[in-house]
């Protein structure tokens, strides 16, 4: 079995000096990605979206006056990929191979879109742009009709652990 | 005719098509004859594509071919420890007849299953070896790109099809498929064969064939294997083959031998003659990490042999240097190619075809394998090959022009559905208001990657409605971006053509982006926001190729700006119309009146409790307001506009009306109206250059361009009467072709077409009338007017 869920997620983009990006504090349930040198996207469930955007905002304000804190969470759908079949999913939408160790994030090309990839130990997260969501959606349950999709609730997006609190913190490809 | 032209066959040489058919009319007269003839048939054109998916694999090694080697090779990795991908042409030992091989084979198979990181990709057709490397492999289900570290080829050999006339007779077999035939099938290649044996092998399929109950009329051996034949057996020593007799199937072999000829009766002559490399996958692959193992780099290997190099091949952990096929086949050596006979079975290319292109001057295997079509069937020479090599090098006499010809992918014929598995052509981008357009049935149409509407079902109302009362539309699939950051005015001035150092925050301004040649690209809307940077629109399609145009400046110059990409974060609805600002001061507490917030500027303010950047702009010609809005939140403002828009007669608009309600302004659409040539001076857009600028991409262009005449330009043309001419329409003027229209439509508004359209000059001048000529209407006569039809002073659009 296989279950896709639409994952409610918060996603903010932090712009600036990496020196300062790299002192962003980590937000409790939210995790933290490098996705370009100047770049920094916190992930997290949409309930905590002001807090991690205040948190960015104070920090970046406070140390990094050119910075910048977007909020594009309405840019992002996030998909929830789980079920003991989860892993065999991506292999049939990715052309690179994914990092054994959990978690981990990795960004490419997912179905022909552009993605980023949340690892973790019992779930996968896709995060795509949100005029493509519906594609992912379709190209999962094409692919992997054998496996016995299923479309879930939308439900806040969980982390049960996060990056930065493991410490694996993994640059994406460029 | 077939008969008829069997009689004429030495007429029909190599390149008879081409000297002969290939002019004139002739080839469309034949061209279906020869189609039906050959059995190609036509092209279904009902077929759907069967759905394919295409399946990524990362194995350590990728062992393409299941036979000892291959298999071998696949268990030394294994037992390695790391991961391993089989590629096997059919199910793991079906082509091999029962015996020995079959066996070992079969045992291999079993352990290879007791090891979980095996995979074993049967019925699964290796098509070409690529650099990384990549392995794509077409399965019966899907396409399998498996890019390991490392690849071992173990294809194997195929044995040698010596050229003798009659060759491609019926009953003519190699001694592998014969004894497969007999042994795995239980169907006798013939009732009396003539066995023709040279290597060991060949005499356990003698044995098998014989056991089988076939009926061996002779034995044509070596020497040095004559005593592995068994008694009772004639044997004709130290012979050759040099002739299949019968017409249309085997009636006899003629065998020469030290004894003299000699005709033997059988309906059937099996050929077991040695083995040659089907090197072709290795031989087109990149140099390091690929090796070959066992029969494909030394063909007649024994069993042992084979499984020690398959071994050492998989538990090797870095191949250098890439193992090619040694160069002999096993068996008796080639002894050159006869004058009569088939070279190459799938091309049907005859001994005395390439004697013929030989002397018309292809001397040389590359040559005479494009010229002949040899070697480039299904099997891609597996068959022919040395004897291309071997035709060539005995004319010559030189090596130099007898190397092998070049193997690429693919290395079979490959379906262009197993090619296209897993792609979409189109992706299709949705804004967040798709499913509101859904429920007004809109008739959605393709916009770029962009799924948008392009009417609601009544274009003219849609259209009364932006003109004479309200109306929305979904523009979110404009391209928004924010620019901020240190550097973020001087960059954004040194990129555009108007002058962005002196915009007010508040206040927005229209330009057009510019190459470095000085043509109009894309166009931008940049509305200031103070100290938190700019906002920036590009059209929907131009928006990726203009990301990057931008980045790529950043990058060259050093600017410390940052690119943001908003267009799917934000979503915009355009509110336009005479009554647009009735409309909106409903659903805002912030001020929206003239002098609050005029023509060509932008605020931050709330619509309907939803946070909108909103720009007055004027495409269509009316009062109008971008509402740049959190995409989320699109519906909700959406459902808002047209709840309290009720009473003002507010209704939906899409592409179609949107077309007209510019082209009646004269705004023209960057694709649509302009070509990869146009300069700002081409379309009339020179009053949104600032060429006293120091500097602005395009500019050393432009001022080049400055000095010369202008030869063609964007013109806006009036049609009188009810009927728009066609667009794309060509344009005359006393005569002569003097340029065609881009857009063209009909105005309500105004009661004639009116069109756009690109001039050149005739006799000196632009012309200031023309004739459009229409496919179905005929001459249409057309003036040339100032660019705005509609409310040329723009008064509507400043209220």
């Amino acid at each position: 079995v296989l279950e896709l869920i639409p994952a409610q997620a918060a996603v903010i983009l932090c712009l600036g000096d990496r020196t300062h990006l790299d002192s962003l504090p980590h937000v409790p349930g939210a995790i933290r990605c490098t996705i370009a040198p100047d770049e920094e996207l916190y992930v997290g469930p949409i309930t905590i979206r002001h807090e991690i955007l205040a948190v960015a905002t104070g920090h970046l304000g406070a140390t990094e006056p050119a910075g910048l804190v977007v909020d594009q969470t309405d840019g992002w759908a996030a998909w929830t990929i789980t079920g003991p079949h989860r892993e065999y999913v991506l292999p049939r939408l990715a052309a690179f191979k994914l990092p054994a160790a959990r978690p981990a994030m990795v960004q490419g090309v997912v179905a022909q879109v552009a993605g980023k990839i949340l690892l973790q130990p019992s779930a996968i997260h896709v995060l795509v742009r949100a005029p493509v969501a519906h594609h992912l959606r379709e190209r999962i349950f094409e692919a992997c009709r054998d496996l016995d999709p299923r479309l879930g609730a939308p439900v806040p997006i969980s982390l049960e652990v996060t990056l930065a609190a493991a410490g694996t913190r993994e640059e994406g490809h460029p | 005719v077939g008969a008829v032209l069997w009689h004429l066959r030495g007429l029909l040489r190599v390149g008879f098509y081409y000297k002969m058919l290939k002019r004139g009319r002739s080839w469309l007269l034949v061209e279906p004859l020869i189609r039906r003839m050959t059995g190609i048939g036509s092209v279904p054109r009902n077929a759907a594509p069967r759905p394919r998916e295409r399946l990524y694999h990362f194995p350590e090694l990728c062992v393409i071919g299941g036979g000892v080697a291959g298999l071998s090779a696949a268990l030394a990795g294994a037992e390695r420890g790391v991961t391993v991908i089989v590629a096997e042409e059919g199910g793991i030992g079906e082509k091999i007849p029962p015996g020995m091989v079959r066996r070992r084979v079969d045992e291999l198979h079993a352990q290879l299953r007791t090891h979980e990181n095996v995979t074993v990709l049967e019925n699964g057709t290796a098509i070409g070896i690529y650099e990384g490397p990549l392995v794509p492999v077409v399965g019966p289900d899907a396409l399998h790109l498996v890019q390991p570290s490392r690849v071992v080829v173990a294809t194997g050999a195929s044995e040698r099809h010596p050229v003798f006339p009659g060759n491609d007779l019926v009953g003519v077999w190699l001694g592998r498929g014969a004894a497969r035939l007999a042994g795995a099938h239980k169907l006798d290649p013939g009732s009396e064969i003539v066995y023709v044996a040279s290597t060991e092998e060949s005499l356990d399929h003698l044995e098998l064939l014989r056991t089988s109950g076939v009926h061996v009329a002779a034995v044509v051996v070596p020497d040095a294997l004559s005593s592995g034949v068994a008694g009772g057996v004639r044997q004709i020593r130290n012979g050759e083959v040099v002739a299949a007799l019968g017409r249309t199937r085997v009636r006899g072999a003629l065998i020469e031998s030290p004894t003299g000829a000699e005709r033997v009766r059988c309906d059937g002559i099996v050929l077991s003659l040695g083995l040659t490399p089907r090197a072709g996958l290795l031989r087109q692959a990149p140099e390091v990490e690929v090796v070959g193992a066992g029969d494909v780099v030394d063909p007649g290997c024994g069993l042992a042999e084979a499984e020690a190099a398959g071994r050492e091949a998989g538990a090797t952990v870095s191949y250098q240097k890439k193992l090619v096929p040694v160069a002999r086949a096993s068996g008796s050596p080639p002894s050159g190619v006869a004058r009569e006979g088939v070279v190459c079975l799938c091309e049907d290319v005859r001994a005395c075809e390439m004697d013929t292109a030989w002397r018309e001057g292809f001397q040389s295997t590359e040559l005479l394998k494009r010229y002949t079509t040899a070697t480039m069937g299904p099997c891609q020479g597996a068959m022919c090959h040395d004897h291309l090599r071997t035709f060539v090098k005995d004319r010559s006499g030189s090596p130099a022009w007898s190397g092998p010809t070049t193997a690429r992918p693919p290395a079979r014929p490959v379906l262009l559905e197993d090619l296209a598995a897993g792609v979409r052509t189109a992706i299709e981008h949705r804004t967040g208001l798709h499913e509101r357009h859904e429920g007004l049935n809109a008739r959605m149409e393709w916009a770029g990657a962009w799924k948008r509407p392009d009417n609601y079902g009544d274009v003219s109302g849609e259209y009364s409605a932006v003109r004479h009362a309200v109306s929305i539309m979904d523009i979110g699939t404009l391209g928004k971006y924010y620019i901020a950051g240190p550097d973020a005015t001087e960059f954004l001035d040194r990129v555009y053509p108007c002058s962005v150092r002196g915009l007010k925050e508040g206040r927005l301004r229209y330009t057009p982006a510019l190459n470095e040649a000085g043509y109009v690209f894309d166009e931008s809307l940049i509305c200031s926001l103070g100290s938190k940077g700019y906002f920036l629109t590009f059209t929907s399609s131009g928006a990726g190729p203009a990301e990057a145009w931008l980045r790529e400046w950043a990058r060259e110059w050093g600017s410390n700006v940052y690119i943001v990409n908003q267009t799917a974060t934000l979503g915009t609805i355009n509110l336009a119309g005479p009554r647009a600002r009735e409309l909106l001061a409903r659903l805002t507490e912030d001020p929206v009146d003239p002098d609050s917030f005029p023509y060509t500027n932008g605020r931050e303010i709330e619509v309907a409790g939803v946070p909108c950047l909103a720009l007055r702009v004027g495409f269509v010609g009316e009062l109008s307001y971008e509402l740049h809005h959190p995409a989320l939140r699109g519906p909700e403002l959406w459902d808002a506009l047209m709840e309290r828009g009720t009473d003002l007669g507010i209704r939906s608009h899409g592409l179609d009306a949107l077309k007209l309600l510019r082209l009646e302004k004269g705004h023209i659409i960057v694709g649509q109206d302009t070509d990869f040539d146009s300069s700002p001076a081409k379309l009339g857009l020179e009053w949104a250059i600032k060429m006293t600028k120091t500097e602005f991409i395009g500019k050393p262009a432009l001022e080049r361009m400055s000095h010369l005449r202008l030869q063609r330009r964007l013109a806006a043309i009036r049609f009188d009467g009810r009927v728009a001419p066609v667009e794309g329409a060509q344009l005359f003027r006393e005569g002569e072709v003097v340029g065609y229209l881009t857009s063209s439509r009909h105005s309500p508004v105004l009661g004639y077409s009116v069109a756009l359209g690109w001039l050149a000059r005739n006799g000196g001048d632009f012309p200031d009338e023309v004739v459009a000529m229409d496919p179905q209407h005929g001459s249409m006569p057309g003036r040339v007017v100032t660019r705005a039809f509609y409310d040329p002073e723009g008064a509507r659009v400043r209220a």
